[in-house]
């Protein structure tokens, strides 16, 4: 179509021009610099230290919390072999993977009710969903103790209709309360990019399937959910990445027998001062999300999720 | 009808720390006792509940601001020239969004301790700015993509100067969208636990407080507070959507 | 401070020399000239991506040419930034500030040059274009040809020696735009300023401009008034850009008096030596293209022409298809030689429609027709829809 033809025309040739070089070729890197110097000093710095410290050792006859530097990467195999160690970092890669199901499981239903079938109250769910962050989200974690609590309300009711039964039902403290809790923490950082992908789908496309003999579901499945990929698998990245390295779930709805790989560093760190074994956990840590993820990434075949 | 029992579940533990801020406690809120409405006419009768809020909001603002400007400058470099080593800016803005709370509160750590910085309230607030600077660029970034560069031309063409149309036409547009950036930063800190605990020394924070009374038993006051931030939040947030509505109509 | 750098000298003609602006390898705009006197008309018209709004943002300041100048009388302004130039521009989409109300999208330009008069010159602008009574309201109430106006005005009010308008009448409705059109011009007339009005619609070009340039691939293949353009065109793609044409392969046997004479495979034609077009060689041997405008040419059945005497060229041939347009009927006649020409016959005598099949006899006068260079394609220009979009 003509008309379209000549606002490409426009918007190619005017649009989104850059600034020429002759003004002033330095702004954007001037702009930049505060912010980036601050993430240069206060992010990529500190991994260094991070690295560094991983391979120190302990001063002979020196305090606690006193290492030197040695550059001693058998660090690195003296973590990974201990069962202490990878048996928890295993289990926190399970927690986050069954966690981020879960809240896709719950994520993905409620986004497409708030797309496609909240009228005129779209924001007030949206503003929902968000609402419960307000509160501490120590405290909400809290709040599920008590909830999922043998003395609590939620036990009973299970108890009561034969669900369960028996001495302690065993919800709290369990590897179930730490997954339902990990779940519900990140619940909108699945459900928000879902939904922001699906809103973007035009019901026409939807009908249009409709048109050419598509049900309902084979609708959905064919023409609504491909086209909300790009959103499940930002919500399933910005809830897995966090949710790997979590520890307050694990420490506040679980027991020593759940802990996860982030206990284990905050237990070293805050502790017992063990630096280098912390900062070692931590970049096992970095390195297995970033195999993981890249895994994920391509497979699902999405690039530019920015 | 799932969507009822889904928002059920968002607002169960909420509800619950609600009921409970009513709760005639003493200083262990775990079983209820009674209904009493003094924890809520004296929310600060517990110690370091109003001492730890009080370094919440002052981070909080102080990390803000500095986030906040920060980022918008890197936005506008981002979305408003071409140059050399865009790309690689990107995946730096894009790493610390990636990277577990676990690992950016360990190195900073590592850092402060190799260093010998004392650990206080400014470690907190530095750390605070570092993760926030992110998420400030994504929002400022994702509103300034919107609007049209061809308002910015007009104005050039109405005899605006450059600085003089920045500052009359795109700063007014992207307000918006610095606004919310600032209200993510600010959400994103005043919850933050996890680096603020390696980061933090002494200092308590009101999210670090109420972990570390977690087993000692947090006082009714904390939940008192903690409603009452979550109804705050939600009434700016109507307000902010009503006065939107309105302001479009007028 | 921008006030006082703004070239006092708004009275002389706009000349652009030997305009050139390349992006990386992309030539959009090659060597481009033109001269707008000062007060006309001028429309600057070609399809998308001819390089016409790049030649109009580089008038505007909105860009740098890679060589040439650019003068408003005697100032040079090919180098001066977009707010020192005595240039406003209508933008194709409006570019309305959606945060300011109507007025002070209006007064913008005049408080940026601290004029002192702010309130009465918007309030004339405003009813220039009819819309005093939205002062207050805010862009987004305003309806598209509403918006449009109020870019019109907004515009005008700082009385800029060249007003550019880019596209501006694009995304209005048919009726609308030929409202519009009348008034664009209606307010050219009243207000004596020099518009340059860029377009794609070769109808709006030449209802409303004094000077029409046809520009393609980066260059003006023709400029001159609507008249000339559309009975005397240059090039393959001016005649069949503007309007529509029959362009026809023929050789050139010889001349006869003021006359070209021309052979095809239908025969023999002759055209008048006015009507061949600037530098094209009419050597004996040489293949040329004779043009002729559809609506030019009479079509008359077999049965009745019979063996009258034909003023002027003829050729025969059978009706392909006939079109139905209201105004006039539409033909196309395959010729014995092996064209088809296209023949508009206004409907006089209601029922006169011709089937296809039905032999013809096609005539016209031999001034209306004119003699291209032979090496160019033959259907450069050609667009497939006819009703300007």
């Amino acid at each position: 179509m003509s008309i379209a033809a000549a606002l490409g025309d426009t918007l190619g040739e005017s649009g989104h021009t850059p600034q020429p070089a002759r003004r002033g070729r330095f702004v954007p890197y001037l702009l930049m610099l505060p912010g980036l110097l601050w993430l240069g000093v206060f992010f990529l710095i500190p991994l260094v230290f991070l690295f560094l410290t991983s391979m120190q050792t302990a001063v002979p006859g020196g305090e606690i919390g006193e290492y030197e530097q040695t550059f001693h990467i058998a660090n690195y195999i003296e973590v990974l072999t201990d069962p202490s160690y990878y048996v928890p970092l295993f289990r926190s890669f399970v927690y986050a993977a069954l966690a981020t199901l879960l809240a896709l499981a719950i994520g993905y239903p409620l986004a497409y009710f708030i797309a496609f079938k909240s009228g005129r109250w779209r924001n007030f769910f949206l503003v929902m969903v968000i609402a419960p962050f307000f509160v501490s989200f120590i405290l909400r974690t809290i709040a599920w103790r008590q909830i999922l609590a043998d003395e609590g309300p939620v036990v009973a009711i299970f108890k009561s209709v034969g669900l369960l039964g028996g001495e302690t039902a065993g919800l709290y403290p369990s590897a179930t309360a730490v997954v339902i809790g990990l779940a519900y923490n990140f619940l909108p950082f699945m459900t928000l990019p879902i939904y922001a992908s699906l809103e973007r789908v035009d019901p026409k496309l939807v009908e249009a399937a409709g048109d050419l003999y598509a049900s309902g579901f084979t609708g959905f499945r064919k023409v609504t959910f491909p086209l909300s990929m790009p959103g499940v698998v930002a919500g399933t990245l910005l809830t897995f990445i966090p949710a790997a390295g979590d520890y307050v779930n694990a420490a506040l709805l679980g027991n020593s027998k759940t802990s996860m790989i982030g206990n284990r560093i905050d237990y070293a760190f805050l502790t017992t001062n063990d630096y280098p074994t912390a900062a070692v956990l931590s970049f096992v840590l970095m390195a297995c999300i970033l195999a993981v993820v890249l895994v994920y990434v391509r497979r699902v075949g999405t690039e530019d999720l920015l | 009808m799932y969507a009822v029992i889904a928002f059920a579940y968002l607002l169960l533990p909420v509800a619950y720390t609600f009921v409970f801020s009513f709760n005639d406690a003493g200083k262990s809120n775990l079983v209820w006792r009674g209904f009493t409405l003094d924890n809520w006419l004296n929310p600060c009768g517990a110690p370091e509940v109003c001492g730890s809020l009080v370094n919440s909001i002052a981070i909080g603002f102080i990390a803000t601001a500095i986030a906040t400007a920060l980022g918008t400058l890197i936005a506008l470099a981002l979305v408003r020239y071409r140059f050399k080593g865009r790309a690689s800016t990107n995946l730096l803005i894009f790493l610390p969004m990636a990277t577990p709370e676990v690992v950016l509160g360990s190195s900073m750590l590592a850092l402060f301790l190799n260093l010998f910085v004392p650990l206080g309230f400014w470690t907190i607030v530095i750390a605070h700015i570092m993760f926030c600077i992110s998420f400030v660029v994504v929002t400022v970034k994702a509103r300034l993509a919107s609007l049209d560069p061809r308002l910015e031309q007009a104005a050039m063409d109405l005899y605006a100067s450059e600085r003089e149309a920045f500052r009359r036409i795109t700063l007014p547009l992207l307000a918006p969208g610095i606004a919310a950036a600032a209200l993510l930063a600010f959400s994103l800190s005043f919850d933050d636990f996890i680096i603020t605990n390696f980061n933090s020394g002494q200092v308590n924070t009101f999210p670090k407080f109420i972990y570390v009374s977690a087993n000692r038993g947090i006082p009714p006051q904390a939940n008192v507070i903690a409603s009452a931030m979550f109804f705050v939040s939600l009434a700016i947030v109507v307000i902010a959507q009503l006065a939107g509505r309105a302001r479009r109509k007028g | 401070m921008a006030a006082a750098s703004i070239a006092t000298q708004t009275d002389g003609d706009l000349r652009l020399d030997s305009i050139t602006k390349r992006f990386g390898d992309f030539v959009a705009v090659d060597n481009l000239s033109l001269t707008v006197p000062q007060g006309s008309f001028f429309a600057l018209l070609g399809p998308s991506g001819c390089g016409k709004t790049t030649t109009l943002r580089m008038v505007a300041g909105l860009e740098e040419p890679t060589a040439g100048s650019i003068r408003i009388g005697d100032s040079d302004i090919t180098f001066t930034k977009p707010y020192q130039r005595p240039v406003n521009t209508v933008f194709q989409n409006y570019a309305l500030f959606p945060h300011l109300d109507i007025y002070e999208n209006v007064a913008f330009g005049l408080r940026r040059r601290k004029d002192p008069e702010v309130d009465r010159k918007v309030k004339e602008a405003l009813e220039l274009v009819e819309l005093g009574q939205v002062a207050r309201r805010k862009p987004g109430q305003l309806s598209g040809g509403q918006q449009q106006r109020i870019a019109l005005a907004r515009a005008i009010v700082n009385r800029p020696a060249v007003l550019l308008l880019d596209e501006p009448l694009g995304a209005l409705d048919l009726k609308l735009r030929r409202q519009m059109q009348l008034e664009l011009k209606r307010i050219q007339v009243e207000v004596g300023l020099t518009f340059i009005h860029v377009t794609h619609d070769q109808e709006e070009a030449m209802t409303m401009a004094d000077t029409v340039a046809v520009m393609n691939a980066g260059v003006i293949e023709q400029m001159g008034s609507p008249i000339d353009l559309y009975e005397s065109p240059r090039t393959a793609f001016v005649a069949n850009f503007l309007g529509q044409s029959n362009l026809l392969s023929a050789t050139v046997t010889g001349t006869d008096g003021d006359d070209v004479l021309l052979t095809d495979a239908d025969g023999a034609f002759r055209v008048p030596k006015s009507r061949v077009a600037d530098g094209v060689d009419v050597t004996s041997g040489r293949q040329v293209l004779v043009g002729v405008r559809p609506e030019k040419i009479n079509a008359v059945p077999m049965s009745l022409a019979g063996d009258a005497p034909v003023h002027g060229n003829f050729v025969d041939g059978t009706v392909v298809s006939a079109l139905f347009t209201g105004v006039s009927t539409q033909y196309e006649v395959a010729t014995r030689g092996g064209d088809v020409i296209g023949v508009f016959v206004q409907n006089l005598r209601p029922g006169a429609v011709l089937d296809a099949g039905t032999p013809v006899r096609l005539s016209w006068d031999a001034g209306f027709a004119f003699i291209l260079d032979g090496n160019q394609d033959p259907h450069a220009g050609e667009s497939h829809m006819h009703e300007g979009e």
